[in-house]
């Protein structure tokens, strides 16, 4: 029996979630509401769940707060945030789960699946929870990234990712030292947290570390060559791109 | 250029003593040699021209130039004619200008002549004239002019005022064509009256500036160096002096002035004669005296200096016979200080004859002579210090056009340097306001298209929530909640979006998608859509202004499905065009009716057409639109298809 709880500073959310809940996790017993930082951190200490839908912007706090007070925690969390946040992205560095508001049913659902999973791998989270802590500082973001397989975790240092390339709504990190690791997300929601951490996407396919590009090949369309001699493609609508990005470096 | 030097000459010829310069020369040669029986014809014309027109300034031109030319030939007197009449006339219109410089010439011809009064009176004439028309240049001319000509009559005093207001002129105007000439001109003034001192010091400002010969004519050039020896000779320098003249040679003879070596050798041979070298100076003599073309004062001097030697060397006949000759010159009379050593020479030759009778009449009459130069000098100077009083008036005149034109000179500068200083104020202000208002454009223009952009939603926000209302009412929640989450999802996508400027395709089909699953939802059974992307292959990296597709999407369904009884299919097909991105919006609705074409105009696409205007402007790129009506081109068909081709942002 998984016990789940709440913390949520809108009522109406509170009604949403648990109504969510009950509908389609029937086998989930809700065991609290809470709607601030201390009642929550109190229902957590008293109830003891595996699940914790989390509100980040909590009145006057946030949920991370919470969490920083129950450090080391063994639940699994999953976030509930309005459009706009600022720490969607160090949610999304830790690949830690979120759903937005107001609640999609199908991406609740999703979620919520997910995280029953974990639970019953006996996964912990406080990995994941240390890059969330450090990417919540501007000047950490991006320097660590999550990546979540269907049976690990890997705390990858940007910096050692040579490139990625994705396969439909796969995507394989290449690494240095030819370690692959291949995750679930698209290859678009990698661009988006990492294009300001010095990666740029040359083809649709790919996506590179420019850190580890040792020169362009401008004949034949055009290539980026890796220092490890492997060769990347780029479109020709990016090339402009890619030779500014180049040259600002 | 030529004939500026040449009237340079003209104006400012003035021999009597050592110093000569004498204009004709060369310059005669060579006009001369120009100047023809068929030019006499040609100004007569002119003459006969203007006297029909009765134009009287062009009449007084063609009357000056008929003077130049009879004094290009030496026809003194017909020259004079034709300068009086043209003065005349210039002076009946008042014509200033005109006077001033026939005047100057007029006078310059009597003071080759010797005629030293006429020559003065001309020369104030054409001072006056000057004054009047404001010519401070041609003023400073005429006055050097006329400070020579009193040197000349002895009035030195009057000579060096005339010739320092001359030179004070050319600084105040800052003009320094041939400001060598005029200090060597009031050196030779000072050294008339005997200020060797002052004479040095003005040669020597001269010879400091002929280093920039441009400025300076071949004539003063000469002079100075003929002053320089006649310095070096009073200086006892003998060998200096000699080295002077030989290089005032080498001048002449490099520029075909050959006055100017015939000066050089006379002068030599007075030097040599001062040496006691009566050889050298004889030969030298001769050879100057073979200049043919010098002026009167200078062959009665070399015919005296050819005299003197030959009496030295013992040779009366020959002594007699220049004597003679420079006696028998018509313009002696003008020069009695040479007369009087003619005289001189006569008696001592006739003396060495033993003609004791004709040796004493040639005493007496240089006795004569002398007595009346002596007296003549003293009354000079008398006149000189009245002459100097009457000029007084005068100078003040001259100065007050002098104070004037330095004045107007400041003025003007300062006047040009404020003007500069505005022009550039002028230019940069209307830069700056340019740029200004490019950049306001440019701002008008993003915050027209972003309201325009946001424009779009409050229309269907409503429509939305709308229906929403409606599941609410009709109690299906389920459908509510999921239209909901729809919605909001749409809406993030158009906040997030509506701001930029450009969004990825993969976005905006995104949003389309949102758009037509909503209208789907709110119309269940109406339509179905599908959205065609097989000839995309890079839609993340193409950038295009976002929601320009919306609207078409929006009157497709509301128009074209509308009281429509059979399933309504709505494809949107969209491809690479490169520079451009197709999408073809085609539904099977009712079409449009002939007749019924633009009614009304849904807001939605009046913001479309506006922000199709305000792209264009801003980006210079077109937004292509075709609409047309299937039935026309296939009368089974109904339907509307609609083709848009969206410019693509290229990455600069």
């Amino acid at each position: 029996m998984i016990k789940a709880v709440v913390i949520d500073d809108e009522p109406a959310m509170q009604d949403v979630n648990c109504r969510l809940l009950n509908e389609y996790f029937p086998e989930i017993f809700l065991a609290g509401i809470a709607n601030s930082v201390e009642t929550g951190v109190q229902l957590i200490k008293r109830e003891n769940p595996q699940l914790v839908l989390l509100d980040v912007e909590l009145g006057c706090g946030n949920g991370f707060q919470i969490l920083q007070q129950l450090k080391p925690y063994s639940f699994q969390v999953i976030f509930i945030t309005g459009f706009g946040s600022y720490a969607l992205k160090a949610i999304k560095f830790s690949a830690l789960d979120y759903i937005l508001k107001p609640v999609n049913e199908t991406e609740f659902r999703q979620a919520v699946q997910q995280a029953i999973g974990e639970i019953n791998r006996d996964r912990n989270q406080q990995i994941q929870t240390g890059v969330l802590f450090d990417s919540l500082q501007k000047e950490n973001q991006g320097k660590k990234l999550v990546l979540k397989t269907i049976d690990s975790l890997h705390i990858v240092d940007a910096s050692d990712i040579l490139y990625c390339r994705s396969d439909n709504s796969y995507t394989t990190f290449h690494l240095a030292g030819d370690e692959k690791i291949m995750v679930s997300k698209s290859i678009r929601e990698y661009e988006e947290l990492l294009s300001g951490h010095g990666f740029f996407r040359p083809h649709q396919s790919f996506l590179v570390n420019l850190d580890h590009v040792k020169k362009i090949d401008k004949s034949d369309g055009g290539f980026i060559i890796m220092k490890n001699k492997k060769e990347i493609p780029v479109s020709l609508r990016q090339k402009k791109k890619l030779i500014q990005m180049l040259e600002n470096l | 250029m030529l004939l500026a030097i040449f009237y340079y000459f003209r104006f400012y010829y003035k021999s009597r003593m050592k110093i000569v310069l004498p204009l004709l020369s060369i310059l005669f040669v060579l006009f001369s040699a120009r100047l023809s029986s068929q030019e006499l014809t040609e100004l007569k014309h002119n003459i006969k021209t203007a006297e029909d027109k009765n134009d009287t300034l062009l009449l007084t031109k063609a009357w000056y130039q008929l003077g130049k030319y009879y004094d290009n030939l030496q026809q003194m007197d017909e020259s004079n004619q034709a300068l009086r009449t043209a003065m005349s006339l210039a002076k009946k219109n008042n014509n200033h200008k005109s006077l001033s410089s026939v005047a100057n010439y007029l006078a310059s011809n009597f003071s080759i002549t010797g005629e030293s009064d006429s020559a003065i009176i001309y020369y104030n004439l054409a001072i006056d004239a000057c004054i009047k028309s404001a010519d401070s240049l041609k003023l400073s001319g005429v006055l050097i002019n006329l400070g020579d000509e009193y040197a000349s009559t002895g009035n030195y005093v009057t000579a060096a005022r005339h010739s320092l207001m001359a030179i004070r002129i050319k600084e105040t105007l800052k003009d320094s064509a041939n400001l060598a000439y005029y200090y060597q001109k009031v050196g030779e003034i000072y050294k008339l009256a005997g200020e060797n001192e002052k004479w040095e010091e003005y040669v020597h400002k001269a010879y400091r500036l002929i280093s920039n010969e441009k400025h300076t004519s071949i004539k003063a050039i000469a002079g100075i160096y003929n002053d320089l020896g006649g310095i070096a000779e009073t200086q006892g320098n003998y060998n200096q002096a000699l080295l002077y003249y030989d290089t005032l040679v080498s001048i002449g003879k490099k520029n075909n002035y050959h006055n100017a070596v015939g000066v050089a050798l006379s002068n030599s041979a007075t030097i040599y004669k001062l040496q006691g070298n009566i050889q050298k100076a004889l030969e030298t003599a001769i050879e100057a005296h073979k200049f043919k073309n010098q002026t009167p004062y200078q062959q009665i001097y070399d015919s005296n200096l050819l005299a003197e030697l030959y009496l030295e060397n013992g040779n009366q006949a020959k002594s007699l016979k220049y004597a003679t000759e420079a006696e028998e010159n018509k313009s002696i009379g003008n020069y009695p200080e040479e007369k009087a050593r003619t005289f001189k020479i006569l008696y001592q030759a006739e003396k060495q004859n033993r003609n004791y009778g004709q040796a004493l009449n040639w005493l007496e009459k240089y006795k004569q002579l002398s007595d009346s130069i002596r007296d003549k000098e003293i009354r000079t100077q008398i006149v000189d210090l009245e002459v100097a009083y009457q000029t007084e008036k005068k100078e003040q005149q001259i100065e007050l056009l002098t104070t004037e034109n330095e004045l107007k000179n400041q003025r003007l500068r300062n006047g040009i340097i404020l003007l500069a200083v505005l022009f550039i104020i002028i230019v940069m202000i209307l830069y700056i306001l340019q740029i200004r208002k490019k950049q306001a454009q440019l701002i008008q223009n993003d915050l027209q298209q972003q309201v325009l952009r946001s424009q779009m939603n409050p229309h269907f926000i409503f429509n939305v929530l709308g229906s929403i209302q409606n599941f609410l009412q009709e109690n299906d929640n389920k459908n509510a909640a999921k239209y909901l989450a729809r919605f909001a999802s749409l809406t993030r996508a158009t906040l997030e979006y509506s701001s930029s400027e450009s969004i990825s395709l993969t976005n905006e089909i995104t949003m389309l998608t949102s758009y037509m699953e909503l209208e789907k939802m709110r119309n269940p059974g109406k339509f179905n859509y599908m959205v065609n992307t097989e000839d995309l292959p890079e839609p993340d990296f193409i950038n295009i202004p976002p929601m320009m597709i919306q609207p078409f999407i929006e009157n497709a369904i509301k128009h074209g499905f509308s009281d429509i009884h059979y399933p309504g299919v709505l494809t949107v097909t969209i491809t690479d065009k490169n520079q451009w991105i197709n999408f073809v919006i085609e539904d099977n609705g009712r079409g449009m009716e002939p007749g019924k074409t633009s009614g009304h105009r849904p807001m939605a696409m009046e913001i479309f057409e506006k922000r199709r205007k305000l792209f264009q402007q801003k980006h210079k790129k077109e937004v292509k639109f075709e609409k047309t009506n299937l039935k026309d081109t296939n009368p089974a068909k109904s339907g509307v298809k609609i083709s848009i081709h969206i410019p693509v942002f290229d990455y600069d």
